[in-house]
């Protein structure tokens, strides 16, 4: 059975390419506001944790679509093997930042509604990552550009130009509810479309199997 | 950077987000200015992108070292990289020119004010050059990141912390009525502020001695961060008193017996609101007009910061006076249909009546309530058919139609709680309810302007807990729909 030493082997590799001590800096700035202004103050809270949502998609968009990534190329896995490593590690990374986040903004306030953000953070974070996978796969890459962040900011910019729901920043406003019910519908759909794009076959040639010129 | 794509896609959504922002009403500049330099936000954050993209791709695509060996210096190469940053701020400035000019074909009022656009404009290109000075120093682009969100983070913080928030890249406006903040914050300040944190981003990256020169830039920025924040002076609240509070300030000019006074450069409402006035007025019946009184309606700025000003000179908004007895709040709007709270305190002038059904009637130096707390069109309608029932008019169905959501389910007028927060105490809302459930609407009505008018019944009154002013309830009654603040 070479199956486990394998998959060690790739999630490591993967892991190794991960800039951590980052990853770590984006959760201070979100629970620094929560410290800061956040205590008893929901809205701040809300607001907080939706940028960290925002991050969470954000890093799970560029996980799928890093150039790092042609280094477990090579490895002798197949596609969504990999891709299901960069996804576990990028969604274990997340939801230790969530569980951190919550905790803190649990004790500063009895009155944070939780899950409404966990649906905002994990729909988010779906959302980037089937950004990521299909960025990815892209056969153009504009020079100097961050495709699938740049893709992923403008989803949400867009979203929130144009769905109302998503602004709503108070947990005592009536469209809280509806925003977020609607959020918990979206999410199927969204992890219908990752689990998809996670296990699509990857059209690109591999490396080192670039067909030579006639 | 021209050539980045997300550059394009960052004026796209900028377009959108300029939309959302000064979309609707006709713009008025010295007040909308803010909103369209905050409007040039995306932009900002695709330049960085574009910046951080561009700057970082050498040492992402691993031929950093093979551009060190040609005979341009990296420093030389970091600089005209950064010089790149000016097509950005050359793209926003096309953005914000282009809205001053749509807004100008679209009836704007007033004088695009260059300061606060230039503002905007000059963020964006500081936006710019963080990305490229960060590009350089961090290869991976999960790092770019992290500066975009402590920026986020740092505006969410700094954002309603008063003078705090003119910090940000992008000054906060929550308001629209916020026009005196305007009047208070100096631009030019603003604009140095920026060029200094440029300077010091900058001087990071191409300077010879980079730790000292950007240090020193930090240092610059700060003092000018702080000159932002100091305390407000007796120039600052000249400056403010000038733009606002007096009503020698204001241009007034009568028609009939209401007389509009509105602030300087704010003249082309004076129409609209002239018939507004006019069609309200006019729509009282005869039998319950009054015998004319002088009124006159000023334009009201309600929102004077309160941190660094003289309390007495904060208290100093109410400009707006009713005959020679009790002032009342109006808020103008432009370009519009006057609103319900406005129709409320016209239609109480206009028929004798005090500017609501709350505690502002009493001619004493309680805080006044005016007419102008009711924030949505709905509860204005609401206290604006009570005043139209009061005055024997038809419209108590209106009231009873608007007010199905302020009583308990079983009928009992244990509180009234209208949207805005504004509650009303037991008794007045027994009163309110009296008012109009009873047949003879105008002889109640007179009765109640006699009990206004007799100051022993009134202490009886206020002895007895009625007629004060109400707090705003820290928690609402269980049937209450919690109202959601006002905008």
């Amino acid at each position: 059975m070479t199956y486990l030493p394998d998959t060690v082997m790739l999630i490591r590799a993967t892991a190794m390419r991960i800039d951590w001590p980052v990853l770590a800096a984006l959760l201070l700035p979100p629970v620094g506001v929560m410290l800061v202004v956040g205590r008893n103050n929901d809205v701040q809270i809300v607001r907080s944790m939706s940028l960290l949502a925002i991050c969470s998609g954000a890093v799970a968009a560029v996980s799928f679509d890093d150039e790092a990534n042609a280094v477990t190329r090579s490895l002798p896995a197949s596609h969504w093997c990999r891709q299901g490593a960069v996804g576990l590690i990028a969604a274990t990374t997340c939801a230790a930042w969530w569980a951190v986040s919550t905790a803190v903004a649990t004790s500063i306030s009895d009155t944070v509604p939780a899950a409404a953000l966990a649906v905002t953070g994990a729909a988010l974070f779906l959302c980037g990552g089937v950004i990521g996978l299909v960025v990815s796969r892209r056969v153009w890459r504009p020079a100097g550009s961050w495709t699938a962040v740049s893709a992923f900011l403008l989803v949400v910019i867009a979203a929130l130009l144009a769905w109302r729901p998503l602004t709503v920043l108070d947990p005592s406003d009536p469209a809280w509810a509806r925003a977020h019910q609607a959020l918990s519908r979206a999410i199927a759909p969204l992890a219908g479309a990752f689990v998809v794009a996670l296990v699509a076959p990857d059209m690109r040639p591999r490396i080192g199997k670039r067909r030579s010129p006639q | 950077m021209l050539t980045s794509p997300w550059l394009l896609i960052g004026v796209v959504a900028t377009g959108a987000f300029l939309i959302r922002q000064i979309g609707g009403d006709p713009v008025v500049f010295h007040r909308d200015a803010t909103f369209i330099a905050s409007g040039l936000l995306p932009l900002a954050v695709f330049a960085y992108l574009a910046g951080f993209g561009i700057a970082s791709l050498p040492r992402r695509s691993g031929v950093g070292d093979l551009l060190s060996t040609l005979p341009t210096s990296s420093r030389r190469r970091a600089a005209a990289g950064l010089a790149a940053s000016l097509s950005a701020g050359a793209v926003a400035a096309v953005v914000c020119v282009g809205t001053v000019l749509w807004s100008m074909a679209a009836d704007a009022i007033g004088r695009p004010p260059i300061g606060e656009l230039l503002a905007g404009v000059a963020a964006v290109v500081v936006a710019a050059i963080a990305g490229l000075a960060l590009g350089h120093r961090f290869g991976s682009i999960v790092s770019g990141l992290a500066p975009l969100v402590a920026f986020a983070a740092l505006t969410i913080v700094l954002a309603g912390q008063g003078r705090m928030r003119w910090l940000n890249l992008f000054v906060e406006i929550t308001s629209r009525n916020e026009v005196v903040d305007l009047a208070r914050r100096v631009p030019w300040l603003h604009l140095a502020y920026l060029a200094a944190i440029a300077a010091s981003l900058v001087a990071s990256v191409v300077a010879v001695r980079p730790v000292r020169l950007a240090a020193l830039g930090a240092v610059v920025a700060g003092v000018l961060g702080w000159a932002q924040l100091r305390p407000a002076d007796s120039r600052d609240e000249a400056r403010v008193t000038e733009f606002v509070t007096t009503l020698d300030r204001h241009q007034c000019a009568a028609s009939g017996d209401v007389t509009i006074c509105l602030l300087p450069g704010f003249d082309e409402w004076r129409d609209d609101i002239e018939t507004e006035v006019s069609r309200i007025v006019d729509s009282i019946p005869e039998s319950t007009q009054r015998s004319p009184k002088r009124l006159v309606l000023a334009q009201l700025v309600d929102s004077v910061p309160d941190e660094g000003y003289d309390p007495t000179f904060v208290n100093r908004t109410e400009v707006v006076a009713i005959g020679d007895r009790v002032g009342a709040a109006v808020a103008l709007p432009k370009a519009q249909p006057i609103d319900a709270s406005s129709l409320t305190a016209l239609a109480a002038w206009r028929a004798g009546l005090p500017a609501s059904p709350m505690a502002t009637y009493l001619p004493s130096d309680e805080p006044m309530r005016g007419a102008d707390e009711y924030c949505t069109r709905g509860d204005g309608l609401a206290v604006a058919a009570a005043f139209l029932a009061v005055a024997g008019t038809d419209h108590a169905a209106d009231l009873v139609a608007s007010t199905d959501h302020l009583v308990s389910p079983d009928g009992s007028a244990t509180s009234l709680v209208l949207v805005g927060g504004v509650q009303l105490t037991l008794e007045q809302a027994q009163l309110l309810g009296e008012l109009l459930d009873h047949p003879e609407i105008e002889k109640l009505a007179t009765d109640v302007r006699a009990l206004l008018d007799d100051d022993v019944a009134l202490a009886q009154l206020r002895s007895a807990g009625a007629l004060q002013a109400p707090e705003r309830p820290s928690t609402y009654p269980d049937f209450v729909t919690v109202p959601p603040p006002c905008p």
